[in-house]
């Protein structure tokens, strides 16, 4: 019989477009349908000689009825319809979909990453230690057969994420995998930070310890001199920075004794070198010319102009 | 008024009534129903509310194999479709009473 043989594909095309027109029904409830009406599509067609879409109508038309007659109107399920949608839409973007591919050329990556996580978190949750020389490696009775079973393991998770590719049911099983073991990288990755340095380098401390007021090579200068080139000493001279900023020696803890200059306005000014100390109880610097024991060179070099002193009076 | 509007809201009774008097499958319903008279029931009409009153526990299913092509999801009655059925048939009795009565008045108006 030629009808006999053309029977099921009629029915199997009018069915797709059925399908098709239930696309936002969930699965389950959809499968469960079209199960139904699939049984009653063959009954139809052995009874009228073939042709069911005589017989039914358009296979749009009849999910239409079979939707509203079973309850499952689109203003149900048109949340999740309309998700679905717009994540379909979106995952159909050609740059979304450029990204996909991408990410698909790195999964190789992650599934040998995979397969170190699985080794260290499982190292880590039995509490196992860890190689001195290589931080990273797990010691299983030794460092070696550490560094063997990551390896098995990277393997494997090759070998898995390559079947996982070929084998859509493996899918599912497979994400769960990956984000449970994506949970796991935060301790594992504390962990190699932790371990980042092996225990027998040394480690640089740099202190820095600023040192407050005048320092010279990173010693604090408690004073300074200074000397005319004839060798006389001068007081009360005030040292600037290039940019104009005052050397203040202005020592955190106030003592009494530093003699300390004062503007006609009443500021006080730090910078004036070389600092003097009153006597205790006095206002006088018993010998303000002391200094330290230096001898001046003869210098030979001729004078530099001296500025005229523009200061006017006041 | 169109037959098929009258007959949307008294579907799940029909259907009910059908498969308590005997368990039946898709297709074997729409038959009983278009050979009890209601010639113009959907196809989809009937697997639908099928589906729904299963899903609504008014029905029970199971399959059994077939000799003729795959097997069949035979459709029984529960307890609690009976409730239902018990329903409608009352309110059905005291709607179509009503109905007949206002329809008879109405001939009678305009006679």
């Amino acid at each position: 019989m030629t009808t006999a043989a053309h029977v099921p594909s009629e029915v199997e095309s009018y069915l797709a477009r059925v399908r098709a027109a239930l696309a936002d029904i969930p699965a389950d409830e959809r499968a469960e349908l079209l199960e139904e009406v699939e049984a009653s599509l063959h009954e139809t067609a052995s009874e009228t000689g073939g042709s069911v879409a005589a017989q039914l109508g358009p296979p749009e038309d009849f999910a239409a009825e079979l939707r509203s007659a079973a309850g499952l109107h689109p203003s149900t399920t048109s949340q999740t319809a309309g998700l679905r949608e717009s994540f379909d839409r979106f995952t159909s973007d050609p740059r979304v979909a450029a990204i996909g591919r991408f990410l698909r050329e790195l999964a190789p990556i992650w599934w040998a990453a995979r397969g170190y996580i699985v080794v260290a978190a499982l190292a880590l949750a039995a509490g196992a230690s860890w190689s001195t020389s290589h931080g990273a490696v797990p010691r299983i009775w030794n460092g070696k057969l550490g560094a063997v079973a990551i390896l098995a393991a990277v393997a494997g998770s090759i070998a898995l994420g390559l079947w996982s590719r070929r084998t859509p049911r493996a899918r599912l099983p497979v994400a769960i995998l990956n984000l449970v073991l994506l949970a796991t990288v935060i301790p594992v990755a504390a962990h190699l930070s932790h371990r980042a340095e092996p225990a027998s380098a040394t480690r640089f401390v740099i202190q820095t310890n600023i040192i407050p007021g005048l320092a010279y090579n990173g010693a604090p200068v408690d004073n300074i001199y200074p000397y005319t080139r004839d060798g006389r000493l001068l007081h009360d001279v005030l040292l600037y920075t290039g940019a104009g900023t005052p050397l203040n020696v202005s020592t955190t803890v106030y003592d009494p004794l530093r003699r300390i200059l004062v503007t006609k306005s009443g500021a006080r000014v730090y910078n004036a070198f070389p600092l003097r100390y009153y006597e205790p109880g006095t206002r006088v610097v018993l010998r303000p010319n002391a200094g330290p024991k230096v001898k001046v060179p003869r210098i030979a070099t001729p004078p530099l102009p001296a500025q005229k002193h523009r200061r006017k009076a006041r | 008024m169109d037959r098929s509007q009258l007959l949307r809201g008294t579907l799940d009774a029909a259907a009910l009534a059908v498969v308590a008097e005997q368990d039946g499958y898709g297709y074997d319903v729409l038959r009983r129903l278009r050979a009890a008279g209601l010639t113009d029931v959907g196809d989809a009409s009937v697997y639908g509310t099928l589906r729904r009153l299963y899903r609504a526990g008014a029905l029970t299913s199971y399959v059994e194999p077939s000799d003729e092509g795959p097997h069949r999801r035979y459709y029984g009655i529960t307890a609690r479709g009976r409730a239902q059925l018990d329903e409608a048939r009352t309110a059905w009795a005291e709607f179509s009473q009503t109905l007949s009565n206002l329809l008879e008045t109405d001939v009678e108006v305009t006679a």
